[in-house]
């Protein structure tokens, strides 16, 4: 029994060494939305740690509040809203099963649900009057659960839509205590996003034919009359149209509009509705044409949004008659997309880190002066000593100018060889930027730096984050100029004298495992590789996956019509020339890259003799998300790098 | 245990109301594993019925029990578990059987005489196949113990899977068949920690050794591989039999101790299985090799009681027949029913009486004994006799010229009160394997093609039997190979143009379903002809190049196409339904198991949706739970109806 005890003792002793391990970022806390109150003396935010105890194996999410500078946490849930007279924060929960929209007092008491459970909330807003609330949700299919139960259930692919709809619910109860549910809007769509209107007499709102990702890009925008409920169509064309923000005057509806007809390679630029005469007005382009909104100036005479460029995302101001210009840009490090404004337009909130600061919130006023951190999800954390991360710019083997992050190992000697790992990012239209390498993801960057191995994170051409141009790039040219943008920039880090050219290791998920697949069957510089939620064989990819269309744009139609191409691009057609030890980590649940395409390269490279071993996580989609399973994750990466270099 | 093809659905429940529909053909059982008792007065086999009421969708299989002569018949388990794999103690007063009725699978007994079932086994694990000893003291099984910490794992949610280490393998247990003195049997390993995965089990007859065929591993491309080995169950000493690159499988010691025989594949081992029976003198000399059988896929089903005849049944075209070979061969035909086929035959111990089931198309199955010798079987079972059949369509053998002119072979069921000189709608039905054949089978069995209900409904139905079947030599099943979608393709065509030309079919009202490799076939003709106007693929192979990686059985379409994908592709594409997809526009139902490990789901989305981006009227079903065969009666009911909905829309 001492003995037991000891040696727990011990283990988590060694979980708190002044080092970084899997177990220790695993610790690491994220903060998504941070909403300011009204009258911006508050702040409400959520904060996710994940649960590892016994049988759990799960995130939870929860909901803080920032008064005095002063935090506490109001409630377990998601998405909270501040009602107009600041009293009370409105938040979603599964608490009682399904999602439901609550609300608690800022200074006291238990909170109260909102909504009634017969249609889960998936997402709301809080009418600016604070009388209303709108969500969509889904009607639960009575005859859907009985088919389960006696077991007829077979689906018919594509026979009937999940679709959610608009309802509306009041705030406060009734005299007998209750609160009446009522379908605002349903039809051949579903509804994703909800947006009142100032007077809150009107409710805009996004919808698309289906909830599967593959409409995604067939995005509308809706509006309804809250007390007739006739819904009149504000922007439904062949593009796709989408985060819909009433001016506060409201003389306007800004939103978001794909250059037709809409793809992956889009760009997506600000428009303005006029409420007046209905009149369309695009604004000018922003840097990299994927303006996300925040909402409008108090003035009503320009629309906050934030976007990436580089490394870094900002917050940037485009008036109604344009150009953008940047509002915010953090000295160091990036900004999350999901910035909020209060409903007085006084502050906005958002959160911040960088490589060597853990993610945390921050309250900024919109009238000038510095953010304010707000929350302390990890100031407790002793943070080891990390590897420093710096951005790098190379030429690419065509002249052109590649960026990318190096990390160094956290003891770094200059003049020093070390391993190197090659961490490829998933998108292909995804970007790197510099948030904290201490978070628990499934690259542990600051435990690979911790172990004396830099990281090299490339944006290859492809990448979002550099403009449109750059981001479309690599059409019709996978493994291409991509791979040519990557292999310069490890050929750069040797050059600079850090990597040693015979311990490299690649990796990555989703396009990142598919590059890391077409890597290890073009080269063999790479002494390991491990390939997560990676393609391998792409006409089996177009025919299995959720989002066919997507290869449609990449690669200029569908498998069947360019079938040589997309055999051409697939690592299995090349996978003869492949020798280099292969590690293969694939969700089970995962639709996006369905986990055939990791047992296709698996099969392969068993039958050829490669070494390769390949794990699967069940219940997994296609972002990981059980801690449990992600720290497994994070471990296979640093054992399959240790046993091979 | 033979090898089947990989591609066949295993075991379609044979299974009935006023009319052919799905609900009546519910109503059929199936039987099988039928056993002789040692003096051959009795046998016993196993009766399954699907259980489909309120929450439940599952079949319940028990054990009856009946005199030789047919004067007595009982049903020997009960209760809501199933029991199944009955085999007589040598004594004849015990039957063993295994079941789930304790939670887990375990080896039961109950006496002939009377009185309930006791455990015998008490395995905590997974337990494979057993075999009680010649001198009926000790049962031998084969089983591996679930590591203890996988429940714990996935209770805590770190159930990942590293592949393919996650099949253990079976090893061999004994116990003995009676209780110590405290009530307890105790077990024990025969085998150390299993290095190879154990697949049969055969006692020695002076019960001091046991024969086992084994493999590398529990997969399913691991039977390549198969290799006899010898136990001394005093010591545990363990002497290779049979350790070649060839798959050797189904040891059988001859009942005078003096040869083992086993069936053994050529090298290198082929998918499309041919197989020698062989003789190894236990006294040592050489290996012999026994003469080729007509179809080279014998299952030996044991010896006769003079030790000089092995007994094997064997597909010979739409049948099942028994043939005897004996030591210094060639074989000889014993028994082959004058109308239908034969399945589940066995031989009792002493070799002189076998038990089989047998069914004709207008015959649902029923049990048979035939004491060795005899001419004409009993009847002992009545698992579908009392049930009053609707008017069925008449069914007969059919032969056809192929292309090249090449003699092919089919089963053609007329529409019930077919009129000759009138033109009927036409069904093709292509059979799994490629291997697999159809045999003359009661066509009112539940299954998901519900021939019976086609032909109640005025459509004739072609099942044809093109190259690459069983049931007509090697040369024939090894003729579709490198050549998918090829002569095989033009063997079932000429079948139809045949139905046409006899003045049955109506050129203009056909269409086409399989299953699995009949799912490949299915797919592959509409996109070569438009006269189908309606297809329905089940569980079908659309794409080899993704197939082979995704497969449980990687090693399957390499040894018909002569090559990985990635060494001979333009001959894998050359092949694969899914390169022609533009050239479809058969409206076409698709149908697939979402647990199916054989050919995955992810080949029936491939081929869905490249028709419904083209804009092809398609539709597809999926099936949770379901592996490559439909298990689930209301699942296969469903797909019977579907079959019958999608033909009548788009044919009638």
């Amino acid at each position: 029994m001492f003995d037991k005890k000891c040696s727990v003792w011990l283990l988590s002793a060694a979980a708190f060494a002044a080092s970084w391990t899997p177990e220790l970022q695993m610790k690491v806390k994220t903060v998504g939305e941070v909403v300011p109150s009204p009258d911006g003396r508050m702040a409400a935010y959520t904060q996710v740690r994940g649960v590892m105890d016994g049988e759990k194996s799960e995130s939870i999410t929860e909901v803080w509040l920032w008064t005095s500078g002063e935090r506490y946490r109001l409630a377990v849930g998601t998405e909270p809203r501040f009602a107009p007279n600041g009293r009370f924060v409105y938040f979603t929960s599964e608490r009682e099963g399904k999602p439901a929209v609550y609300r608690i007092a800022v200074d006291g008491g238990e909170a109260e649900r909102i909504s009634e459970s017969k249609a889960p909330a998936s997402s709301y807003e809080l009418s600016p009057n604070g009388k209303w609330i709108a969500f969509t949700g889904r009607e639960p299919d009575a005859e859907e659960e009985r088919a389960k139960k006696e077991k007829r259930d077979f689906r018919v692919i594509d026979d009937s839509p999940k679709n959610a709809q608009l309802w509306l619910v009041s705030a406060e109860p009734d005299a007998g205590g209750k609160r009446s549910v009522r379908s605002l809007a349903a039809g051949p769509y579903n509804v994703s996003s909800v947006q009142w209107s100032p007077d809150s007499r009107r409710i805009a709102f996004e919808t698309r034919p289906t909830s599967d990702a593959n409409d995604g890009r067939k995005a509308d925008i809706l509006e309804v009359d809250v007390e007739t409920g006739v819904v009149k169509p504000i922007a439904a064309t062949a593009a796709s149209e989408a985060q819909p923000r009433y001016s506060r005057d409201g003389r306007f509806l800004a939103f978001v509009r794909t250059v037709e007809p809409a793809g992956v390679l889009s760009g997506a630029r600000i428009i303005l509705y006029s409420r007046a005469n209905g009149q369309l007005r695009e604004l000018p382009a922003t840097y990299d044409e994927s303006p996300n909104l925040v909402d409008w100036t108090p003035d009503s005479r320009g629309v906050y949004f934030v976007e990436a460029r580089g490394t870094r995302s900002a917050v940037y101001l485009m008036p109604v008659d344009g150009p953008a210009q940047p509002t915010y840009q953090p000295a160091k490090g990036t900004l999350g997309f999901s910035a909020r404004m209060n409903s007085t337009g006084t502050y906005v909130g958002f959160s911040r880190q960088s490589p060597s600061e853990p993610v945390e919130a921050y309250l900024m006023p919109v009238g000038g002066g510095e953010p304010v951190r707000v929350s302390a999800a990890n100031s407790d954390l002793e943070l080891p000593a990390l590897g420093e991360t710096k951005v790098i710019r190379w030429k690419s083997k065509d002249g052109r100018d590649v960026e990318g992050l190096l990390t160094l190992p956290a003891d770094y000697e200059k003049g020093k060889k070390v391993p190197l790992i090659l961490n490829i990012h998933g998108g292909p239209a995804g970007a790197f930027n510099e948030s904290f390498i201490g978070a628990s993801g499934l690259y542990p960057i600051a435990t690979f730096a911790a172990k004396g191995w830099a990281v090299l994170r490339p944006n290859p051409r492809g990448s979002s984050a550099y403009g449109r141009t750059f981001r479309a790039s690599n059409l019709n040219d996978w493994g291409g100029g991509d791979y040519n943008d990557i292999m310069t920039g490890v050929d750069y880090v040797i050059a600079e004298g850090i990597a040693d050219p015979n311990r490299m290791v690649v990796m990555g998920w989703s396009y990142g495992g598919y590059m890391t697949n077409w890597v290890v069957t073009q080269t063999t510089r790479f002494k390991a590789a491990a390939a997560g939620a990676g393609l391998s064989n792409m006409p089996s990819m177009w025919g299995t996956n959720d989002i066919p269309a997507v290869l449609d744009d990449y690669f200029s139609g569908p498998s069947y019509e360019q079938f040589d191409r997309y055999v051409k691009l697939s690592p299995l057609y090349h996978v003869k020339n492949a020798v280099t030890p292969m590690l293969i980590l694939h969700g089970e649940a995962d639709i996006r890259v369905p986990t055939s395409q990791g047992y296709e390269m698996y099969n392969a490279l068993k039958r050829k003799g490669v070494e390769t071993q390949m794990v699967v996580y069940p219940r997994t989609p296609h972002g990981p998300r059980e801690p449990k399973f992600v720290l497994d994750i994070m471990q296979r990466h640093v054992e399959w790098i240790e046993k091979h270099i | 245990m033979k090898v089947l093809g990989p591609l066949v659905v295993l075991a379609a429940l044979p299974v009935l109301a006023d009319s052919w529909t799905p609900d009546f053909s519910m109503k059929f059982q199936s039987v099988s594993q039928t056993t002789p008792s040692p003096d051959g007065k009795w046998v016993v086999w196993v009766q399954t019925r699907n259980v489909v009421e309120a929450e439940k969708s599952e079949t319940l299989t028990h054990i009856f029990l009946a005199s030789s002569d047919a004067t007595r018949r009982l049903q020997l388990t009960r209760g809501d578990k199933s029991c199944d794999h009955p085999s007589f103690s040598p004594d004849g007063r015990w039957i063993y059987f295994t079941s789930d009725r304790g939670g887990k699978r375990n080896v039961y007994r109950i006496a002939l005489r009377g009185g309930e079932a006791e455990a015998i086994t008490e395995f905590k694990g997974a337990l494979g196949v057993y075999a009680v000893s010649g001198d009926g003291k000790w049962v031998a099984f084969s089983g591996f113990e679930a590591p203890a910490d996988l429940e714990k794992a996935k209770k805590e949610k770190r159930d990942m899977r590293v592949v393919d280490s996650d099949k253990p393998n079976q090893t061999l247990y004994l116990v003995p068949a009676e209780a110590d003195r405290d009530g307890k049997r105790v077990q024990k390993k025969l085998l150390g920690d299993a290095k190879y995965h154990v697949t049969s089990i055969e006692w020695s007859p002076d019960s001091h050794a046991i024969a086992f065929a084994r493999q590398p591993g529990a997969g399913a491309d691991d039977w390549t591989r198969s290799d006899i080995s010898e136990v001394e169950v005093e010591g545990g000493k363990v002497r290779d039999i049979a350790v070649t690159p060839a798959a050797e499988s189904s040891p059988i010691y001859s009942p005078d101790g003096r040869y083992i025989a086993f069936t053994r594949t050529s090298i290198p081992v082929k998918w499309a299985a041919d197989q020698r029976i062989v003789l190894m003198p236990r006294a040592g000399g050489e290996l012999r090799e026994l003469p080729a059988t007509q179809d080279e896929q014998p299952n030996i089903v044991g010896w006769t009681g003079d030790s000089k005849n092995i007994v094997f049944v064997e597909y010979k075209r739409t049948k099942n027949a028994v043939f005897a070979m004996p030591v210094d061969g060639p074989p000889r035909l014993l028994y082959e029913p004058a109308r239908g086929t034969l399945g589940a035959i066995d031989l009792n111990r002493s070799g002189s009486a076998m038990a089989m089931a047998q069914e004709s198309p207008d015959t649902p199955a029923e049990v048979f004994v035939l004491p060795v010798g005899a001419r004409d079987p009993v009847q002992v079972s009545r698992a579908n006799s009392d049930i009053p059949l609707p008017p069925l369509g008449r069914t007969e053998v059919l032969k056809w010229k192929s292309k090249d002119g090449l003699e092919v072979e089919g089963v053609l069921t007329y529409p019930a009160g077919y009129e000759p000189g009138k033109r009927y709608p036409l069904i093709l039905n292509i059979h799994g394997g490629p291997t697999g054949v159809f045999g003359e089978n009661f066509i009112g069995r539940l299954s998901p093609y519900p021939i019976a209900a086609f032909a109640e409904r005025g459509y004739a139905v072609l099942r044809p039997n093109p190259r690459g079947s069983s049931g007509y030599g090697k040369q024939f099943r090894f003729a579709n190979y490198n050549d998918w979608g090829g002569r095989d393709y033009e063997d079932d065509q000429a079948g139809v143009d045949k139905v046409i030309d006899m003045g049955i079919a109506d050129p203009d009202r056909l269409a086409i379903m399989g299953w699995s490799y009949g799912g490949f076939m299915t797919s592959w003709t509409i996109t070569q002809t438009n006269r189908f106007k309606a297809a329905v693929i089940g569980a079908g192979v659309t794409n080899l190049w993704s197939f082979t990686g995704t497969a449980d059985i990687p090693g399957f379409l390499p040894d018909y196409f002569g090559g990985e994908p990635w060494e001979a592709f333009d001959n894998w594409k050359k092949h694969s339904p899914i390169t022609y997809i533009a050239n479809v526009q058969t409206p076409t139902l698709i149908l697939h198991g979402e647990a199916d490990d054989r050919v995955p789901i992810s080949q029936g989305y491939e081929y869905y949706h490249a028709l419904k981006q083209r804009g092809v009227t398609a539709k597809m079903v999926v099936y949770p739970r379901t592996p490559h065969g439909p298990r689930e009666p209301k699942f296969v009911m469903d797909i019977m109806q579907r079959h019958l909905d999608w033909v009548e829309k788009y044919v009638r």
